[in-house]
Parts: C-alpha cells; sequence; structure tokens
C-alpha cells in the first residue's frame, strides 16, 4: 500500500478494465457485508458449550467395618452375609467362616467390641446382631460421623450409656449433645472426647449429663468415624429385678417426616405411673427433640393396616427448640403391627418408647432405602417384619435364610398407602432380608423369652456413591 | 610569486601511496610550493592500480613499486634505503597536503626540542578547511585512538601550543632517521595506528614526539574513513589488531593478564554492537582480531622486541597516555548524545511536516524558519491531545482500579510479586506447579517479564498500564497507522478513538482479557508495518518484513490465534501479488517476504510452539485464565462489536461506527480500499464465525471451553472503522465537487447520516466508557487460599494447599496450588498439564472412600493442607472429616473448611521430569529475537548508499 492521496484527478479517461472494475467494486462491497453479516449471525447462533461431565459414579469400597458393641456381659454376636457377597470376613485379624446368605454365630466377651471387616464382595452385604445385657438385641452397625437417638434417660433409674468404638486407624473426635425437656444438657466431659485407634469409651449420661425426662443424643464426630451403641438400663423404683437394658436404636436425623416402626407393646403390657422413672411415666409415648433455633408444631398419626389414622387425643404438639417432648400414646398402641407417622414444620429427631414390667421397647425410626436391608436373627424366638409405606403403595421383597444359607422363603409382601403391615418370618430363619426400592420404613420385631427388640433394617451397601472428581481449571 | 625555496640537505620526504590519484596532484604541488624544501624525494607504492605511480614520477620523485600486499612499515622501510644521508624523514600520506611553511615550521621546532625525535604538524580537515582532525594523539586503555579533540571542533588557535604527546601521525611527521632506523615501524600494525605504537616506543627510548602546531597539514584520512579504493579485505580488523597489539605490547607487564582479559571482553562487547547496527563484518572483526592478537606468544615476541629499544621504564610514559576515566566519559557523552537524538526525533516526529517544510522555505523569512521549541509544537499537534485527552478520561474511567490491591477479576489472573516469576515460568524446565510439569511457560511471559524488569521489577504496572492506559496506548497506535492511509487529520483521529474503544466496548477489558487488550494495542503497529510489504524499494520492503514479523511474533505471544488471520492475509497479499505482477513476484526477494512473516514468528515463540505442539488446542485460545469461560454471544452483539458478557457497552452504542463503516462504500474514489477493508472484516467475521462454534479440551482445564474470539472481533471492527476513516478523509471536499444528478444529490445525506453515526457513538461510547464500563475487572487482594496457608507456601514450596470445590452435583474439582494462587502465566503451563492420575485417584478415594494411606500419598505430593471454600459439600466435608491423617484446620471465614494433614509433607511424588532441551529452544528464542529486531532497525546511509 502506498500512501494515500483521495483526491481524484479529474477528466482521465479509464481504460475500459478498470472502468469494468469500478463496476464491479459495488457488487464486492454488498457481497463482502452480506457474508459478514452471515458470519457473525452464525457465531451468534453457536449453542453453549457443553456442561463439564459431573456428578457422581459408583465405585466398589475397599472395605467395609460393622462393629458390634460391647455387652457388660459375655454374649453371642450372628454375623451374616447377603447370598450374592462372596468375600471374606475377619475380626481381629481371623477369619470369620461365614458363607454367603449364611449366618453364624460368635462369642463375644464381656466389655469387648466386635469388629469385622469385610473384604472384596463381603463388603456389599456383611450384617450382625448381637445381645445387649440379659434381654435386649442390638444390630451392629458400620462406623460413621453422626448419631442421633431419641429417648435416651440421664437419670439413676433410667440411664443410658453410649458405647463408642473407634475402629479407624487414625484417632477420633467427637461432641455429645444431650437435650432434655427442659433445654440442652449440659455436659462438659461429652466435649472433645477423643478416641484413639482401635478404643472403645463407655459415656454414662447418668453421670456426664445428668437429667430428668426422655432425652434426646446426638454424636457428632469431627475427626475419623465411630460406631456408636446406646443401651438403655432402666431401674424400676418398685421391681425386684435388676431391671432391664435394651438398645435404643439409632435415629433418623433430623427430618420433617419422622416414621417410627415397631411401636411394640412389652410383655406384660405397658407400665405407666409413678412407678417408673420419670421419663417413662407416660408409658408408652413418642420423644421428640427438635434441635432448631425455633419451636416446631408437629402432627402425630398412626399408620397402621388401613392407612393413617388420628387417635383421640393425639392431634398436634408444639416442640420448643432445643428441648424434648414426650407425647403419651396411651391406648392408642395396640399390638397389631402399627407405625407412627410425624408431620412437622421444622426437622424432628423422633423414638418411641414402652416401659414395661420386665421389658423396654424402643421403636425404629429410619428412612427408607434403596436394595436389600437385612437382620441377622438369634437363634431363638420369633421374628416379623413391619414396613410402613412412605406414601403411596409399595411392594418389598421378603426373603429368609437359615444358617446356612439356604434360601426358606421369598414372597413380595404389599403395602398400601401410607399403611403398615407386618410378615411373619419363618421360624427357621437365621436371616431376613427385604429388598425394596424405597417406598417404605420398616424394622423386625424379634420376641423372645427375655422380652421384645426392635431391630432396623440396615442397608447394605451396594456400592459406593461418590462425587466425579477432576482436576479444575 | 612565492619566494624561492630554501634547500634543507638534512630532510627527505618519504611518500607512500596506494590508490591516490585522487589527492596527489593536490599533495604534490604542496609539496612544491614548501618553504623548505626536502633534499631528497623518494616515494614507495604499495600496488596503486590507478595512476598515482605516474603521477609521483612525473613530479620528479624516486618511486618505488611494492605489493599491495606490503606493510606501512615495509614501504617506509623502502623509502629509508633511497633517502641517501639525510638526518631527518618527513613521512607524507598520499591524502594529505602540508602548507607551504609546514616543514619549516617542523625543522625550527626540532632545533627547539633537541630531544624531539618525532615532531608532527596540526592536521586539518582537507582540502583548506579549519576544523582540527588530530594535534597529537594518545591511547587509552581500551584500544581507542584520542586526539582530545571536540568532533567537528574549530582551529581557533587553543592548540597552538607545542607540547610533548605520545605520538603523531605519520602524515607530516617529521623523524630523525636513526630513530627510526632503531626503532622502526611494526610491520604487524597498519598505517592506522602504527604512529601511536611508534611514538611510545620512542618514547620509552627516552626520546619525545612533539606536535608543532604552526605546522598545518590536511589531511583526508582516507584510509581511516575507507573512501580509498583499496582491495585490502579487512581494514577495520587491521586496525582493531595494531591497537590490541600497541597496547599489549607496550604497556607494562604487570596486570597484562587482566589488561588482557578486559581487551577480550571489550571485544566481545564491540562485537555485539557492532551486530547490533547489522554490521557482521565489523563484528566479526572485533572477534578475529583480539583472537589473533591476545596469544601469549605473540604478545611476548612483541614485547621482546621492544626491550631492545627500551630505556625509561612504562611508568615514564603513563602521564603521556590518556586517563582512565576517559572511556567513562566517553560513554557519558553517548548517553547525553543519545538523548539528544531522541529528542530532535521527538521535535521531527511531533513537528512532522512543519519541521521539514520550514527548512525549505524562504530563509529571510524569519517567522517560517524559525523551529518551534518542542512544548509549542507538542501543543500545536492534534497527537499530542489525543494522548492526554485519553489518558485523563482512562484514569477517570478506571478509577476504581487505580490503586489497592492487585488488579484481577474475569480472566486476568493477579501478578505475581516479583518479576523474577515471570521469569522462571519463562525459562523452566520444570515447574513445581500442581503435581509437577515441564510444560513450557506461555511465550507472553517473554514480553512481560522485559516490560516489567523495565518497570524496575513492578509487575502490577505492567497490567495497569496494558488496562488502565490500553485506551490512549492504542489510540496512539491507531492514528500512526491511519495517518499513513490518509493524508488529513480529523478522520484518523476520530478512527483512533473509535478503534482505541473497541476493545473496552466489546467487554474485553472488563473482563480481563488479557490478550485482546495487549492485541488492541499491538494490531495497528503490525499494521503499518505491513504497509510496506509491498514497497519497490528492496531495503524498504525487507525492513518491513522484520518489522512486520516482529510485530506479528508478539501479537501471537498474546493471542496465538493470530496467526491464522495472519496467514490468511499473507496468502491473500501473495495471490494479489502473482496476480497483478507475476514477473516482480515469481523473485524470491518478493514472495520471501511474507513467507518470512508466517513463518518466522513460530521461531520467536519457539518454546511454546513446540511445548504445545501436543496440546494444538492452546493455539486456539488467547492470554488469559481458562477457567473464566467465553460469553455467549448473540448476533446483534456481534455485528455491532460486543462480545458478549460482563463490562460491555450497550449494543446500540456500536451502531454508529458500522453504520459509518457500512455507508464508507457510498464513496466512489475511495471504494477499492474500502472493499479491501471489508475484505480484511469478512475474515475476520469467518473466523468469529469458527471460533465460536468450537469445543475444546484442555487436559489442565475442567471440562470443554469455548475460545474467546473478541480479537477477531476487534479486527473485524477495527476493519469498518477504517473504511470510515478512509471514506471520511477529505470528505467535505469531495462533497463541494458533488454534481446534479439523483445519485450525487444522495451523497449529502448519506455523508451526513454517516458522520453523525460514527460521532455519534464514539461520543456515546467514551461517555459509557468515563462514567464506568464496569466488569469483573477489579482490585484486591488476592483470594482463594487462606494467607497463611499462602504464606506458607510461599517459604516452602512443599507447603502445597489442595483446594477443592464441587459436590455431588457437579462433580468435585480440585488444584493443587504452591505459593498460594495461580498468577499471571501460571494458568498457562497448568492448562497444557495432564493431570497426574495418581493425585487424581488418591483425591477421588478420600472424598469417597477414605483409607489410611490416602494422607501420607497426599504428603508425597506437597500438600500440607486441603481448603475447601464456601459452599462445602457435605461429601468433601465428611469424608476429610472422617479420613485417617486429617485434622481441621482454620479457615479465614466460618463457611469455609481447612484441613491440615498430620504426616509431613514431602516432594517425592512430585514430577520433577525436566524438558532438557528448553535452554536449546530458548537460547534459539532469544537469539532469534535480537537478530529480528536487528534487521528491523534503519539500516544506515553508508550500507544503504552502497
Amino acid at each position: 500500500m502506498t500512501r494515500a492521496g483521495g483526491r481524484r484527478r479529474a477528466d482521465v479517461p479509464e481504460p475500459v478494465e478498470t472502468a469494468r472494475r469500478s463496476r464491479m467494486l459495488p457488487v464486492a462491497l454488498v457481497v463482502l457485508v452480506l457474508v459478514v453479516g452471515v458470519a457473525l449471525w452464525l457465531a451468534g447462533r453457536a449453542g453453549p458449550v457443553a456442561s463439564p461431565r459431573g456428578g457422581e459414579s459408583v465405585v466398589e469400597p475397599d472395605q467395609q467395618q460393622v462393629v458390634c458393641p460391647a455387652g457388660q456381659r459375655a454374649g453371642t454376636s450372628r454375623v451374616g452375609l447377603l447370598p450374592d457377597a462372596d468375600g471374606d470376613v475377619t475380626e481381629g485379624g481371623e477369619t470369620v467362616d461365614v458363607r454367603p446368605g449364611g449366618v453364624v454365630s460368635r462369642d463375644v466377651p464381656a466389655d469387648q467390641p466386635e469388629v469385622l471387616t469385610a473384604t472384596g464382595g463381603a463388603t456389599r452385604g456383611l450384617f450382625a446382631t448381637t445381645e445387649v445385657g440379659s434381654s435386649g438385641l442390638a444390630g451392629c452397625v458400620s462406623p460413621r460421623a453422626s448419631w442421633w437417638y431419641a429417648g435416651a434417660g440421664g437419670s439413676p433409674s433410667h440411664s443410658s450409656v453410649l458405647r463408642l468404638t473407634n475402629p479407624g486407624t487414625g484417632p477420633a473426635v467427637l461432641d455429645v449433645d444431650v437435650w432434655g425437656p427442659d433445654g440442652e444438657v449440659p455436659g462438659p466431659q461429652l466435649r472433645g472426647v477423643s478416641l484413639k485407634p482401635g478404643e472403645s469409651r463407655t459415656l454414662r449420661l447418668a453421670d456426664l449429663a445428668p437429667s430428668p425426662g426422655s432425652l434426646a443424643v446426638h454424636v457428632d464426630v469431627s475427626r475419623g468415624l465411630v460406631s456408636s451403641n446406646l443401651v438403655d438400663t432402666v431401674v424400676p423404683l418398685t421391681a425386684r429385678s435388676a431391671g432391664t437394658e435394651e438398645d435404643v436404636p439409632v435415629a433418623r436425623g433430623p427430618s420433617r417426616r419422622v416414621t417410627v416402626n415397631g411401636l411394640g407393646v412389652p410383655e406384660g403390657g405397658v407400665l405407666a405411673g409413678d412407678r417408673l422413672p420419670a421419663s417413662l411415666q407416660e408409658g408408652a409415648s413418642v420423644v421428640l427433640l427438635n434441635p432448631g433455633e425455633g419451636p416446631v408444631t408437629a402432627r402425630l398419626r398412626l399408620s397402621g393396616s388401613d392407612g393413617l389414622s388420628q387417635p383421640e387425643g393425639l392431634s398436634q404438639t408444639t416442640v420448643p427448640p432445643q428441648s424434648t417432648v414426650t407425647v403419651p400414646l396411651g391406648s392408642a398402641v395396640k399390638s397389631r403391627a402399627q407405625a407412627l407417622v410425624v408431620d412437622a414444620d421444622g426437622p424432628l429427631v423422633g423414638g418411641y418408647q414402652s416401659p414395661g414390667a420386665r421389658d423396654l421397647v424402643h421403636g425404629v425410626s429410619g428412612a427408607g432405602w434403596e436394595g436389600p436391608a437385612a437382620v441377622a436373627l438369634p437363634g431363638s424366638g420369633s421374628a416379623r417384619v413391619e414396613l410402613t409405606a412412605r406414601g403411596g403403595a409399595a411392594a418389598v421383597t421378603l426373603s429368609s435364610y437359615d444358617t446356612r444359607g439356604q434360601r426358606l422363603e421369598r414372597r413380595s409382601v404389599r403395602v398400601g398407602a401410607r399403611s403398615t403391615v407386618s410378615a411373619d418370618v419363618p421360624a427357621k430363619a437365621a436371616s431376613v432380608v427385604v429388598d425394596s426400592d424405597g417406598g417404605v420404613t420398616g424394622a423386625v420385631q424379634v420376641r423372645r423369652d427375655a422380652g421384645t427388640s426392635l431391630l432396623r433394617l440396615v442397608p447394605l451397601l451396594e456400592a459406593l456413591r461418590v462425587p466425579d472428581v477432576r482436576p479444575g481449571g | 610569486m612565492s619566494a624561492p625555496a630554501r634547500e634543507t640537505p638534512r630532510v627527505a620526504a618519504l611518500l607512500v601511496s596506494h590508490n591516490g590519484q585522487r589527492w596527489l596532484p593536490d599533495v604534490l604541488a604542496a609539496i612544491e610550493r614548501s618553504t623548505a624544501r626536502p633534499a631528497a624525494l623518494v616515494a614507495t607504492d604499495t600496488g596503486s592500480r590507478d595512476d598515482s605511480v605516474q603521477l609521483v614520477r612525473e613530479a620528479g620523485w624516486d618511486v618505488e613499486r611494492l605489493g599491495a600486499d606490503a606493510s606501512y612499515a615495509e614501504a617506509v622501510s623502502s623509502g629509508l634505503a633511497r633517502a641517501g644521508d639525510s638526518e631527518w624523514i618527513w613521512l607524507l600520506h598520499d591524502d594529505c597536503a602540508p602548507e607551504p611553511d609546514a616543514l619549516e615550521h617542523l625543522l625550527a621546532a626540532a632545533e627547539e626540542w633537541p630531544e624531539a625525535a618525532a615532531l608532527g604538524p596540526k592536521l586539518r580537515e582537507w582540502p583548506s578547511l579549519r576544523r582540527l582532525l588530530e594535534v597529537g594523539v594518545t591511547i587509552s586503555g581500551t584500544g581507542r585512538r584520542e586526539t582530545g579533540l571536540e568532533r567537528g571542533e574549530y582551529d581557533q588557535g587553543q592548540h597552538d601550543d607545542h607540547r610533548a604527546v605520545l605520538a603523531v601521525n605519520t602524515a607530516g611527521m617529521l623523524v630523525r632517521r636513526e630513530v627510526l632506523t632503531e626503532i622502526g615501524l611494526d610491520p604487524q600494525i597498519p598505517v592506522i595506528g602504527t604512529d601511536l605504537d611508534f611514538g611510545w616506543r620512542v618514547a620509552r627510548a627516552g626520546h619525545a614526539s612533539v606536535v608543532v602546531p604552526e605546522a598545518v597539514v590536511f589531511h583526508v584520512e582516507a584510509s581511516e574513513r575507507a573512501v580509498r579504493d583499496t582491495r585490502r579485505s579487512h581494514p577495520h580488523r587491521e586496525a582493531r589488531a595494531g591497537a590490541i597489539r600497541t597496547l599489549m605490547a607496550n604497556g607494562p607487564g604487570r596486570g597484562l593478564p587482566l589488561k588482557a582479559l578486559l581487551l577480550a571482553v571489550g571485544s566481545l562487547l564491540r562485537a555485539v554492537g557492532f551486530l547490533l547496527v547489522r554490521s557482521p563484518r565489523e563484528s566479526w572483526d572485533e572477534v578475529v582480531a583480539a583472537a589473533g592478537e591476545l596469544r601469549p606468544g605473540r604478545v611476548r615476541a612483541a614485547r621482546r622486541e621492544r626491550e631492545r629499544t627500551a630505556r625509561l621504564p612504562h611508568t615514564d610514559v603513563v602521564p603521556l597516555l590518556a586517563p582512565r576515566w576517559l572511556p567513562l566519559r566517553h560513554l557519558l557523552d553517548s548517553v547525553g548524545g543519545f538523548g539528544t537524538a531522541l529528542v530532535d526525533i521527538a521535535r521531527e516526529v511531533v513537528a512532522g511536516r512543519e519541521v521539514r517544510t520550514a527548512h525549505t522555505v524562504d530563509l529571510e523569512d524569519e517567522g517560517a524558519a524559525t523551529e518551534p521549541g518542542l512544548l509549542g509544537l507538542l501543543v500545536r499537534n492534534p497527537r499530542f491531545w489525543l494522548v492526554l485527552g485519553s489518558v485523563v478520561l482512562a484514569v477517570v474511567a478506571w478509577r476504581a482500579v487505580l490503586a489497592g490491591g492487585y488488579l484481577q477479576g474475569g480472566a486476568l489472573l493477579p501478578v505475581p510479586d516479583r518479576v523474577g516469576h515471570w521469569w522462571s515460568t519463562w525459562s523452566a524446565s520444570t515447574h513445581l506447579l500442581g503435581a509437577g510439569t515441564a510444560a513450557p511457560g506461555p511465550s507472553y511471559l517473554l514480553p512481560l517479564a522485559l516490560a516489567g524488569t523495565v518497570l524496575l521489577g513492578q509487575t502490577g504496572w505492567v497490567v495497569w498500564l496494558l488496562f488502565v492506559l490500553g485506551v490512549p496506548l492504542a489510540a496512539l497506535s491507531a492514528l500512526r497507522f491511519l495517518r499513513r492511509i490518509v493524508p488529513g487529520r480529523v478522520a484518523p483521529l476520530w478512527g483512533a478513538v473509535a478503534y482505541a474503544l473497541l476493545p473496552v466496548a466489546a467487554g474485553a477489558t472488563g473482563q480481563g482479557r488479557l490478550g485482546t487488550v495487549a492485541a488492541a494495542v499491538l494490531l495497528p503497529w503490525v499494521a503499518t508495518s505491513a504497509l510496506r510489504l509491498t514497497a519497490p524499494d528492496d531495503d524498504r520492503r525487507w525492513r518491513a518484513v522484520w518489522r512486520t514479523t516482529l510485530g506479528l511474533g508478539l501479537l501471537v505471544a498474546f493471542v496465538p490465534p493470530a496467526w491464522f488471520l495472519a496467514v490468511l492475509l499473507l496468502g491473500g497479499l501473495l495471490v494479489a501479488g502473482l496476480t497483478r505482477d507475476r514477473a516482480r513476484w515469481r523473485g524470491h526477494r518478493w514472495w520471501g517476504g511474507p513467507v518470512v512473516v508466517a513463518v518466522v514468528p513460530l521461531v520467536l515463540v519457539l518454546p511454546w510452539f513446540l511445548g504445545t505442539l501436543g496440546t494444538p488446542a492452546a493455539w486456539l485460545l488467547e492470554a488469559g485464565w481458562t477457567g473464566y469461560p467465553a460469553p455467549d454471544a448473540d448476533t446483534l452483539g456481534l455485528l455491532l462489536g460486543r462480545a458478549g458478557g460482563a463490562g460491555a457497552a450497550p449494543v446500540w452504542l456500536g451502531a454508529g461506527t458500522v453504520v459509518a463503516g457500512v455507508l464508507a462504500g457510498f464513496r466512489a474514489d475511495t471504494r477499492p480500499r474500502v472493499v479491501a477493508a471489508w475484505g480484511v472484516a469478512l475474515l475476520g467475521a469467518v473466523l468469529v464465525a469458527v471460533w465460536s462454534h468450537l469445543s475444546l479440551a484442555l487436559p489442565g482445564v475442567d471440562g470443554d471451553l469455548r475460545p474467546y474470539a473478541g480479537f477477531f472481533l476487534l479486527v473485524v471492527h477495527a476493519a469498518l472503522v477504517v473504511a470510515a476513516v478512509l471514506a471520511g478523509d477529505g470528505l467535505r471536499a469531495r462533497l463541494g465537487t458533488t454534481g446534479k444528478g439523483p445519485v450525487e444529490l444522495l451523497r449529502l445525506p448519506v455523508a451526513a447520516v454517516g458522520v453523525a453515526a460514527a460521532l455519534v457513538g464514539i461520543v456515546g461510547t467514551a461517555a459509557w466508557w468515563v462514567a464506568g464500563p464496569g466488569g469483573p475487572l477489579e482490585r484486591g487482594p488476592v483470594e482463594g487460599v487462606p494467607s497463611y496457608m499462602t504464606q506458607l507456601a510461599q517459604a516452602d514450596p512443599a507447603s502445597g494447599v489442595l483446594v477443592l470445590e464441587g459436590g455431588r452435583r457437579d462433580g468435585v474439582t480440585y488444584r493443587l496450588l504452591r505459593e498460594g494462587p495461580l498468577r499471571v502465566g501460571d494458568d498457562g503451563v497448568v492448562a497444557v498439564t495432564e493431570p497426574d492420575p495418581r493425585l487424581t485417584g488418591v483425591v477421588s478415594q478420600l472424598v469417597g472412600d477414605p483409607q489410611p494411606e490416602n494422607a501420607r500419598t497426599l504428603a508425597s505430593y506437597g500438600v500440607a493442607y486441603v481448603y475447601a471454600p464456601s459452599p462445602v459439600s457435605p461429601a468433601v466435608s465428611g469424608s476429610f472429616d472422617a479420613a485417617t491423617g486429617f485434622s481441621r484446620a482454620s479457615s479465614p471465614r466460618p463457611v469455609d473448611a481447612a484441613w491440615r494433614l498430620q504426616d509431613e509433607p514431602t516432594l517425592s511424588a512430585v514430577d520433577d521430569s525436566r524438558a532438557w532441551w528448553r535452554p536449546v529452544l530458548l537460547a534459539l528464542q532469544v537469539l532469534a529475537v535480537v537478530a529480528v529486531i536487528v534487521l528491523a532497525t534503519p539500516t544506515r546511509a553508508s550500507r544503504r548508499t552502497r
């Protein structure tokens, strides 16, 4: 390009070729303008870039631990595997000889928790139950970071004992929060509890957080993972017996809908009145905790075979913040299968307790699950599965196996909308497996000579759903 | 008629000639007029190919012919043998003419100075001028010939004292024959410099060299100025070698090795200097001369020879040598001279034609002949007001980001605290970034580091200059280009402002798009250089080639996609050239230019170019953080110059420039060039369309990303501005010639609409800009990682921080940071680095199913902390709370989460592989840059006239 001179020389005749080019220039310019416009229009129509892949993936865990709590006396644990869980189970380095689908009994010494470790395919199907005290049964649990309980006691006559075990290889640090009818119960020694790897600790609430009334407990693990069991000990004021011990099933975390299964009636009927510790004087009752900062209004209904019902005198209750309330159920609780359904305008934790002369029944507040959930049954007594539909009608598959892993039965159980049904388990069954698509909550009620126990149906880990991890820009 | 000359039987005139035909008639006539006539006239010719021998012989001299390779010493020796019994020898050159009384004065001084063995005249400029050349000479410690005179100093009698000096020039030297015979001239030293060596040896022999100012000789200095027709192949080399030999052979022995070292270093520096001014022959001469003379054996032999005639110690000669501080004074003089030259250049640039015109008017018109002062020139220059105005407006517009913290935001990461960080990232063969990488540093780090170094290590000033003063810089650059293509002043001013506001209005500046902002400043410079790619003058055309190459290389460093546009344009140039003038363009001196412009920029970014061959997607992205995605732009926005995203001006403000660019086609006489401008716009628009549909994946970047097309959009609208300027220049005069036909009558309203649109657009955009453009660009502290973690990491590279973001819904992303958050340049390395699969596996396991050994593995990557900024996913917090080997650490906000690893961090798992070839590539890159700079500098007049 040479330096510009914009002025045209006048009166110079143009050659033909130049004249032709001059005539084409406007056309070329129009074409260029149009093509530029089209190109930019095309650019503007480009869609957004596909969003990054993300979400979750399903991975097989390398190992799974299940901890059976230590008891004050030696007892027996029952360890089972799902039929397709082919892997190894060890305890303390020793192999636990349990075949897929089968259940084995193991002697458990006193004050010694049993830490079962599953590897390989067994991570997807290990479950166990252990005896607690003289009459209770407790489900063996996998360590985690948060445990909720409702229906504990902090008085000499109704004292709950928290049994914590750190099965990991690193230290664990946790806080235990306790709430009662009058608010949060101070317990300085329950803060910053440290457990070395493999260490177990027993925390007696009556000593560390004494309080009358029904209590709710939250174990909040800030470092590591622990297994936790809460064992209730009740000493009736006028009874000659030493009292009853019962495992308090772990409750579902705070939620606006609480379903408590296993509203069982203790052997010999429900007791009430002044003979009982203050926390149990209401008899069969539901314990609700409001861990929030504002009051929560809860509507209580019972779910039975015909769906939801509103028992007389049992409608709404208000739970003050940071407090528990105990709502007596009175005669509403029958022997047949029932569940308590609580709908609230704020998150609550719920539990059920029903004292008897020789027995204390705690209900199971749980959530729905997808896939198999299993319970290892004791060698004696009868068992039935109680299921409550969370919403619409649901169906589950109920299977039971003997100790050798032979399937005794497999049937479909239908649960009507918002209804509760029970299904008896064959007498020879050593384990029961319930396959659900998430539409039900449930528990297994076991009746033995020693008493009635409610066992939570433990959803077994099919696989871990973990977030996708990738390097960021 | 002159008085008859007296016979001086004691003096023999000895003339040495070599192709001196041009001057010999005057020289011989002057000698003939001498009042003191020499007793013998002997001459030695060293291989003249002209009529020198005949001229001298016809003048009555006794001439002997030697070969062209005969040295000056040999020529003098030859003459001595024929000089009879003369007591004195008067040495003369074939280009020096003495005044009639020169010899007389020399002889008189000889009687006055009995200790003088050599007497020299005052040398003045040929043929009869009053400028002084030499009044005795000495030599400095660097081998430079020192006359003690100012350049161009006039003879006003200020140096008319007789005095002893180190040496006098052999042109007109009167020397005692016995001394000349005893000491002799060194045959290894050419005529330039042999006087210094001889004078030094005369002094050490106990004699004096005296300058006799009243004896005047006029000297051409034909050999020094290389105006003599000679076949001597390396006159510069010989002169330099002679100077080095003089110093090494005559100086004191103590400190000789140090002197040799200093001379070697000095020669090397001089060689580099000659290279920089594109004199490779002289540069090589420096090296060869030093290598030849600084040999111990040679030096020893020369010193032995001199000791033979030396009678005085070295210290007695020192007062005759140049002061030690003289080289420093020369350096200061050079700096001062350079500064003066710059001011002169500035005056000429600012004044432009005004000064040049002033020189052509009638000199009796004092007003016109008077050059205005610099301030006056500035005030009257529209460029000054453009710069001043745009700087003031820029400061107002960016008032929110003028000070306080790091300039960052959008695609602009904070700058590192030290410019050394940029240097090391650009040059390192391995980087301790993330899990370690041998990826190359981005090529734009070299100019940033250079700029930061010039700015005294202030890295923040570099980005501040680019972003805050980007508009004035771009305006200045654009004005230079527009003034080249149109003769007027108003239209280029409008065009410069309109162009400079384009990146701001598009949102590129507000979004921190470093590449587009830098490109806006560089693009007009490249375009200006490219204007001469078709210049008919060979030298000018190739200077333009190298300048365009340099500019394009710089542009590609910041915006690699610019190379694609350049290749398309150069291809178009080649096709057009071959179509219009095939015969000319088939020559390699023509087509080679565009090829060089296309290829050599790749050499200028060689390390990065070769290092990203495996990641070609990197070539489609401009400088800037890839984590800030390219915004989605709509069609209307693109048409009106908006690339989308925050910080862009209202869309309608861009209509003015577009309307003006479209209406530019209505003007017939500028239509061909307007079409060319629209052709460039078309290329840019096509590339915008292509870039807008690309979806790229880079190994170190999460997810697919779309490259930012802001640079191509800038090209499109810059071309429209150029079209508008082309049509708008001289519009008023053009409209004055409008005819009466219906088409002609439309021109006025069309022009009015175009001008109005142009003005409204630019004023509106400027007003929006001054009000505060907005966008994510801001000033503030560097955030992203708690400061205590950053401080620990800066002190110990093994104290890295693993930053986790996201959760179950979109997955978790991780970054391993050392020395805190990423800085400008780090992102370019990280983006092309393949992630470490083992590290990804460890983090995946920690987030999903923590195992006891995970913490130890993480620690082996030099991770001391894990940090999850809010919102913290429960999956992350739960996992790390549960994992063995981690404990909670403090975070700046309660909603964040941080953990400290219990294991001692090491760097055992970090990839420390090195790209061993990188130093070689860097050296090649630097050499290429220097070479292109040298080739791009203006040619010296003497070279141009050869």
